[in-house]
């Protein structure tokens, strides 16, 4: 290309540019929320993830150890799901859900109230926790005051497993708990920022 | 609290304003997408950096150009990663829908970097002042050498353009 053209060429593409105020505004846009974009891939990746492992779990103990409903096992691994787990699936789905909704083409206030009805249903998902877990305790103990014996003949195993997976999932799901807190944290920090510069505009 | 929303507003503004000037200086700096879109958010951190301590010495432009071809350059040397990440991310660089939703231009601008790609990056930076029609005492200025520096520069990217076209 000789040097004429490079300038001629130039001069037509800096025009197109400052013509392109439209999509330069999208530019923009886009450059403002990167960052929490990036941080709600990972935090949608993160939940999707836990979800799958969840059901893989399930289904693993539900195989291994060839359990009905109606057996006493089949009692203590709905309890386990129930209350340890069922909950906690629901809080994860819900960010699952509200993850995918949220949407950058629209103003911001828009997803802080998608985050208020997140946080709502929250709040409701841990007073049913804390209320399964009141009733599950006593639960537990009466099965294995009854039946300590026929469960301690044919399912060490199975106890073994059922306290390691359910310590093991309370440790994990509260560090866990603090991570995701602090990147929700960060993104709402985040979201404010691109409120008060909507706001400001 | 007030201070650092005003200022965020009056840069959010300037950053519209010159976005133009980021934009060809990212394209021209990188190889991939990726490439560029981490270069336009370094180039607008050194810029919010800077802004504080920007005094209006100078014009605004000029200021614009300084902080990006300063990073895009900085960022050139650091990253000895770029020739790794052309394997796995070779999206195009450019897109051309940013420019133009004309397909017909695509043609123009893919020659148009492909010249520019030919030379090295300090050069690159030169001529893109030079194209964007700064005075040979402004571009000293940017790039820290003297006018005559400037003009002997200009002149052998000149040839040297001029060279690979006639071959």
């Amino acid at each position: 290309m000789e040097f004429s053209e490079l300038e001629k060429n130039w001069h037509m593409f800096s025009k197109r540019l400052e013509e392109n105020t439209r999509i330069n505004k999208r530019i923009l846009n886009e450059m403002m929320t990167r960052k929490p974009r990036h941080r709600i891939n990972l935090l949608r990746w993160e939940s999707g993830i836990r979800m799958l492992l969840t059901v893989a779990l399930c289904v693993f103990l539900i195989i291994r150890f060839d359990t009905t409903i109606l057996s006493l096992r089949g009692v203590m691994l709905v309890f386990l799901v129930l209350f340890a787990g069922l909950a906690h699936y629901f809080d994860t789905f819900q960010l699952f859900k509200l993850l995918g909704k949220l949407d950058f083409s629209k103003p911001v206030k828009h997803i802080n109230i998608l985050f208020l009805a997140y946080e709502q249903k929250k709040l409701w998902v841990k007073k049913l926790t804390t209320m399964s877990y009141v009733l599950l305790i006593p639960l537990l103990a009466y099965v294995l005051f009854t039946n300590g014996n026929a469960l301690l003949k044919g399912g060490i195993e199975f106890i073994l497993t059922i306290v390691i997976v359910a310590v093991g999932g309370l440790l994990f799901s509260r560090s866990r708990h603090r991570l995701i807190q602090s990147q929700i944290r960060k993104l709402r920090e985040e979201m404010e920022e691109l409120n008060e510069s909507e706001r400001s505009e | 609290m007030v201070d650092i929303i005003k200022q965020q507003k009056e840069f959010t503004k300037i950053l519209e304003e010159h976005l133009g000037i980021l934009l060809k200086i990212s394209a021209v700096y990188s190889k991939t997408r990726q490439d560029r879109e981490d270069l336009l958010d370094e180039m607008t951190y050194q810029l919010w950096k800077s802004f504080s301590t920007f005094e209006g010495r100078s014009a605004l432009s000029t200021w614009v150009y300084r902080v990006a071809l300063n990073t895009a350059l900085s960022k050139l040397k650091q990253d000895k990663r770029q020739s790794l990440l052309f394997f796995w991310d070779n999206s195009p660089n450019w897109d051309q829908h940013i420019i133009s939703e004309d397909p017909s231009l695509y043609e123009m601008y893919d020659k148009l970097y492909e010249t520019i790609e030919m030379l090295n990056a300090f050069d690159k930076a030169i001529i893109l002042l030079y194209l964007d029609r700064h005075s040979h005492e402004q571009i000293g200025i940017i790039m820290g050498i003297s006018q005559s520096n400037v003009g002997t520069r200009i002149g052998r990217i000149k040839h040297q353009l001029k060279d690979l076209a006639s071959k």
